[in-house]
């Protein structure tokens, strides 16, 4: 089939041409206390096929995978780049890929979520839903969201590459109230949607670790039943803790929280389309302009400051072993010592930053949209020495510590921002005295991470992600990782979010 | 599922709104989701035409 659309395109004077079979299933669970709310199984198949005629990209897709469909969506794709051609103004520049030939890769899954039964996945999830009821929630939802991209690419550079992709991702909200004080608290779970399969809910003892206050925190395999448990107890503490004091702290913030400010701070502004102002429309622009990267000296944050990108981290949501458009996936860096060094960039981007390799991160959410530039997994790396949770909790005067995601504001450059979280305690002369309430945290980006001043080692390493990141007009979504481990940021300014005007 | 109820359920922010319909697929029997699709060597080639 792929060959079809190919040699069509070939034939109809197509510079270049890809073709992606894609067959999207996907397996949905939700309750709600002790009630199944839905189970949702779906199936998206079809082919996408790009162009490149007269130097313009052109692009069609078809749900009708027969030889007739095929070559009518060829046909329409290379129309559309034809057409195209007469406003453009320079030919698209690709830039060089090795043929891979006949290959494959798999999501290296131990079980496959469609070979278990749905009445142990809702049994599951019931039992976390009683778990947090049982231990004083007044409501409780949770969801299991499970994917399998089926996935196969074929271009005129000689690749044919099959893969098979896994994520899945476990999550719930607990409610307490305090009907009295007419007060609700919430508590969401600690898990991270992950690029596995379902061993991911097996909640292995040795992926746990234990945090401050008795925070239970996950790393490649989550246990629902007990974080449910907790979050049912956080819940209620929430509402009588205390509501921070505004002013300036030392912020200990843990790796699910962490993850979500480095994917708005530093995966965003260094997507080079964003750079470049073609998503000024939808997503905004990026303060990291390329006058900044091209001093070569920019100091987006301190020296112990490394944030890397890669699709190649085994169990995160971006880990392929090809990206959409037929490029081998690596890793490669970002911020090197503190110092801004390099974009996200695919193949016809990367002519733009003097570079001749793609950086591997082409992403299309479904055969029937177009492959363009998607963030990959951006993480911060471990610090070198050995340094846990409790070495830097005791090494913090005046601090908070912050786990887990939350409400979060970022500037359409991507440079001013506020961020909450799940939990938070204050920490005291190296010693966590308490919950705190309404804590969000405000800072620009250069200045947030050059207050980096200390990593925890690589013990502590977990990984955040975002199921659903969305960018482009038409929109279109992608799942991705950020690893870290818990970073401290001196001198930070902390709002209070509660306060009455 | 209407891409709606699918937000509402999951709980996802209202960005979630733009995803397309066709990113959530037909609906099918739990079963079909053990079907293995369109073998390899159909998908590369039909036999019409060389590679």
């Amino acid at each position: 089939m792929a060959d079809t659309a190919l040699n069509t395109a070939r034939s109809l004077g197509a510079t270049y041409a890809d073709a992606r079979i894609g067959r999207y299933l996907n397996q949905y669970v939700f309750t709600r206390e002790d009630k199944v709310q839905n189970v949702v199984n779906t199936e998206s198949f079809g082919i996408g096929i790009r162009v490149i005629a007269n130097g313009t990209w052109g692009f069609a897709s078809t749900n009708s995978v027969t030889e007739d469909g095929i070559k009518k969506a060829t046909q329409q794709a290379v129309a559309i780049a034809k057409a195209n051609s007469k406003i453009q103004k320079d030919p698209v520049v690709l830039a060089p890929v090795e043929s891979y030939g006949e290959v494959s890769w798999k999501t290296p899954i131990k079980k496959d979520f469609k070979d278990v039964p749905v009445s142990e996945k809702v049994e599951l999830l019931l039992d976390a839903n009683a778990a947090a009821m049982d231990n004083g929630a007044n409501y409780v939802n949770s969801a299991l969201f499970m994917v399998n991209e089926q996935k196969y690419f074929a271009s005129t550079e000689g690749s044919y590459i099959d893969q098979d992709i896994h994520r899945i991702w476990p999550t719930f909200g607990v409610t307490a109230i305090d009907p009295a004080a007419g007060k609700f608290k919430s508590r969401q779970a600690m898990s991270a949607p992950m690029g596995m399969g379902y061993e991911y809910m097996d909640g292995l003892e040795s992926e746990k670790l234990v945090g401050p206050a008795g925070l239970k925190l996950y790393r490649n395999s989550y246990d629902i039943v007990e974080d449910a448990t907790l979050a049912a107890k956080q819940a209620k503490e929430m509402l009588t803790a205390k509501s921070v004091d505004a002013g300036k702290y030392d912020l200990v913030l843990e790796p699910n929280h962490l993850g979500l400010t480095i994917h708005e701070s530093v995966g965003h502004p260094l997507e080079l389309d964003r750079v470049l102002g073609y998503e000024a429309n939808y997503a905004g622009t990026s303060f990291a302009t390329l006058d900044k990267w091209k001093s070569g000296d920019f100091k987006y944050g301190s020296d112990i400051v490394n944030l890397v990108a890669d699709k190649t981290m085994p169990g995160s949501l971006g880990n392929v072993g090809f990206d959409d458009e037929g490029v081998k996936t690596k890793q490669w860096d970002l911020v090197r010592n503190g110092v801004l060094k390099n974009y996200q960039a695919i193949r016809d981007q990367v002519h733009m930053i003097d570079q001749n390799e793609s950086h591997g991160c082409c992403y299309a959410q479904s055969w029937n949209d177009v492959q363009f530039q998607r963030m990959p997994n951006v993480s911060l790396e471990a610090g070198k020495e050995k340094y846990s949770i409790n070495d830097m909790i005791k090494d913090v005067e005046k601090g908070i510590y912050i786990a887990g995601r939350g409400s979060y504001s970022i500037d359409q450059q991507r440079y001013n921002f506020q961020f909450g979280g799940t939990v938070f305690y204050e920490i005291k002369n190296g010693e966590i005295v308490g919950m705190l309430d309404d804590v969000a945290y405000q800072s620009n980006t250069q200045e947030f991470w050059n207050s980096c001043v200390k990593i925890c080692d690589e013990s502590d390493y977990r990984i955040f992600g975002s199921f659903f990141d969305g960018k482009g007009q038409p929109s279109q979504v992608s799942a991705v990782s950020h690893g870290s481990s818990t970073t401290r940021f001196n001198d930070v300014n902390v709002i209070n979010t509660g306060r009455s005007i | 599922m209407e891409r709606r109820k699918f937000v509402q359920l999951a709980g996802l922010g209202t960005g979630a709104l733009m995803m397309p319909s066709l990113f959530l697929g037909n609906s099918i029997p739990v079963e079909a989701l053990l079907d293995p699709g369109m073998d390899i060597a159909t998908k590369k080639d039909d036999g019409r035409y060389g590679s």
